[in-house]
């Protein structure tokens, strides 16, 4: 059967392209399936008035009307909101941002998009593979949702780490030591020591990606609805 | 007088906006407004240990994050006074290279636009985009992500691929070669390309360049006492510049020009000072780099150690240069109490470039003014965290 391809929005906000990158690098195996409108490739403004998706990276700069005004008329464009990497759906790095910095000291107040806008699906990641948004993708245009309920959750929280992996997953007793967590993070700040995850905490930049990638944390938050 | 604005640049890497005046179609003056946040790298890492600055730095931008990791790693150390060993140093050369060629790629893919003809370039980004996941992968295995490698830390390298990863990827390497020989024949054939492509070619503009190394970057080569910046605002007068969330840079008060052809007139025997020259400069460093990861590959010995020993942090200050991608990266640390970090300065080559963009355009066509503004690959998200120097 023939399908309409879907169309999909990128918009990035103060991110650092790492999430573009990931986007463009996954298009290619997604472009029978959907159109997107990246800055990288058109000419010029957006396209189309309205969207399928919108692809949202980066943080969102409270200090700057004109980014909360432009998210809020994306919102508006577009039927389903997809926050992307760790900026945009947990806050991340920019988490550690503190202002007081020139030319624009008062830029100092960074949240992810869902402190200013509703978002329908975040996927958190630093950068997140281009294979997160292949299989994103592939359940979105099939309707499954079971499969998309650990990103529908997510889209909900405004803030994970490794700390809360500690707190929430292995002094609790859950954890099995199966490694996830060390695998999936993106600065090397969680080690299995005697098969049990501990954190190097001067590395651990808030994107929680060791949770979403736990298997006891993610049927966690998918079971209950909200992180513990 | 007319005024062209571009209210959001299109394929640069951020965000910004672009004036240019025009008489007769003619451009007379440039203003490159970079508008992203600043979200404030340098304030960041203020008072963490200067692990966590290697990481956070890393996140500055996600085109050229190896590039700040070792600029930042190269500082710390020598703020603690140590040195990478042998296989350290060349590792970590061998991830910015590869760094190197994915920013090119990237740039390649987004300038397609002005220089090449439209039934032709579907061809050269699939290319294109067929070699930015082949060299990814190399930046995967060696430094363990695709984006912001994990593995590049102070003293050398946090984790080592195993042997038989070694072999895999120079087995791979004739691969690599060849997908890169088949998109550099595109980029460089003459029939597909624009009108755009042809003006530049004809626009000879000589400029004082600032390059410190080939491959690498040196910081004997730079003086950092005569490096000054201000912001945008300070510079150019304009009511549209106040907008500006960017600093912009000179060396020894004069503004110079950084980056691949920089980078090819100092230190190779490269003459093509066109601004099309710059497209070939490109093209250029991104097949010696290729060709240098090679050569890394087979000089690495494994029973050798990848990181030095015995690192501690204690106050110290210290200078890291690198040749990024954009042309040369210098970050500047100084340590305190306990080895955390006291101050941190970042002058991205960006910096540089902005004022030498604006002075490029004068001249040319309006369409090829924009083109020359994304064949200077401006980052604005490393330019926008930036703060000022004393």
């Amino acid at each position: 059967m023939l399908m309409e391809k879907l169309k999909v929005l990128h918009v990035d906000f103060a991110g650092c392209e790492g999430c573009n990158v990931s986007i463009i690098r996954a298009y290619p195996k997604l472009m029978n399936e959907i159109e997107l409108d990246i800055s990288y490739l058109r000419d010029g403004p957006p396209k189309y008035d309205e969207y399928d998706v919108a692809l949202i990276t980066g943080g969102a700069c409270m200090n700057e009307p004109r980014i909360l005004e432009e998210l809020r008329e994306i919102r508006e464009k577009a039927k389903v909101i997809v926050a992307f990497g760790s900026c945009a759906s947990l806050g991340g790095i920019l988490r550690f941002a503190r202002g007081g910095q020139e030319p624009r000291p008062d830029h100092r107040n960074f949240q992810p998009i869902n402190s200013v806008i509703p978002v329908d699906y975040s996927i958190p990641g630093c950068p997140p593979t281009p294979q997160m948004l292949q299989s994103f993708f592939k359940f979105f245009m099939a309707g499954n949702e079971s499969r998309l309920r650990l990103f529908k959750v997510t889209a909900g929280l405004k803030k994970l780490s490794g700390f809360d992996l500690i707190d929430d997953i292995v002094l609790t007793g859950l954890c099995i030591g199966c490694g996830a967590c060390e695998l999936s993070c993106p600065t090397g700040a969680i080690r299995l020591v005697e098969k049990r995850p501990t954190i190097i905490q001067e590395r651990c930049i808030r994107c929680g990606t060791c949770y979403i990638r736990c298997p006891r944390a993610s049927q966690l938050i998918c079971l209950g609805g909200e992180k513990p | 007088m007319g005024e062209v604005t571009f209210d959001k640049v299109c394929r640069i890497a951020g965000e910004a906006k672009l004036i240019l005046y025009e008489e007769d179609e003619v451009v007379q003056d440039a203003l490159f407004i970079a508008t992203a946040p600043v979200r404030g790298f340098e304030k960041m890492v203020v008072g963490k240990n200067p692990l966590f600055a290697v990481e956070a730095v890393m996140r500055i931008c996600g085109l050229c994050h190896a590039s700040h990791g070792i600029a930042a790693s190269e500082a710390i150390e020598h703020a603690i006074g140590v040195t990478p060993p042998r296989n350290g140093r060349l590792m970590r050369e061998a991830l910015g290279l590869i760094n190197r060629a994915q920013s090119h790629a990237l740039l390649f893919l987004m300038v397609a636009g002005d220089l090449i003809k439209e039934e032709k370039r579907n061809d050269v980004l699939f290319k294109l985009m067929d070699f930015h996941a082949k060299i990814s992968d190399y930046l995967l295995k060696l430094g363990g992500a695709a984006t912001h490698p994990p593995n590049l830390t102070i003293g050398g390298m946090l984790s080592v691929p195993k042997w038989s990863v070694f072999n895999n990827l120079k087995a791979r390497f004739k691969d690599l070669t060849a997908s890169w020989e088949a998109t550099e024949e595109l980029l460089i054939d003459e029939d597909i390309q624009t009108e755009i492509a042809d003006e530049l070619r004809g626009a000879k503009r000589p400029f004082k360049y600032l390059a410190s190394g080939f491959f690498y970057g040196d910081r004997y080569n730079i003086e950092w006492d005569k490096v000054s910046s201000v912001p945008y605002y300070e510079f150019r007068k304009e009511e549209a510049a106040r907008e500006s969330t960017t600093l912009v840079s000179f060396y020894n008060g004069e503004k110079v020009e950084t980056g691949p052809r920089a980078r090819m007139i100092t230190y190779r025997e490269f003459r093509d000072e066109s601004l099309y020259g710059l497209h070939l400069a490109r093209i250029e460093d991104t097949r010696l780099a290729i060709q240098r990861l090679g050569e890394i590959l087979d000089e690495i010995r494994m029973e050798e150690p990848f990181r030095a020993g015995d690192i501690t942090f204690r106050p110290g200050k210290g200078v890291g240069v690198y040749e990024a991608p954009r042309g040369t990266l210098i970050h500047y640390v100084e340590l305190g109490e306990e080895g955390r970090v006291l101050k941190s300065r970042i002058v991205v080559p960006t910096m540089f470039n902005i004022p030498v963009m604006e002075e490029m355009a004068k001249g040319l066509s309006v369409k090829a003014a924009e083109a020359v503004m994304r064949l200077y690959d401006p980052c604005i998200p490393c330019t926008t965290h930036v703060v000022r120097l004393r």
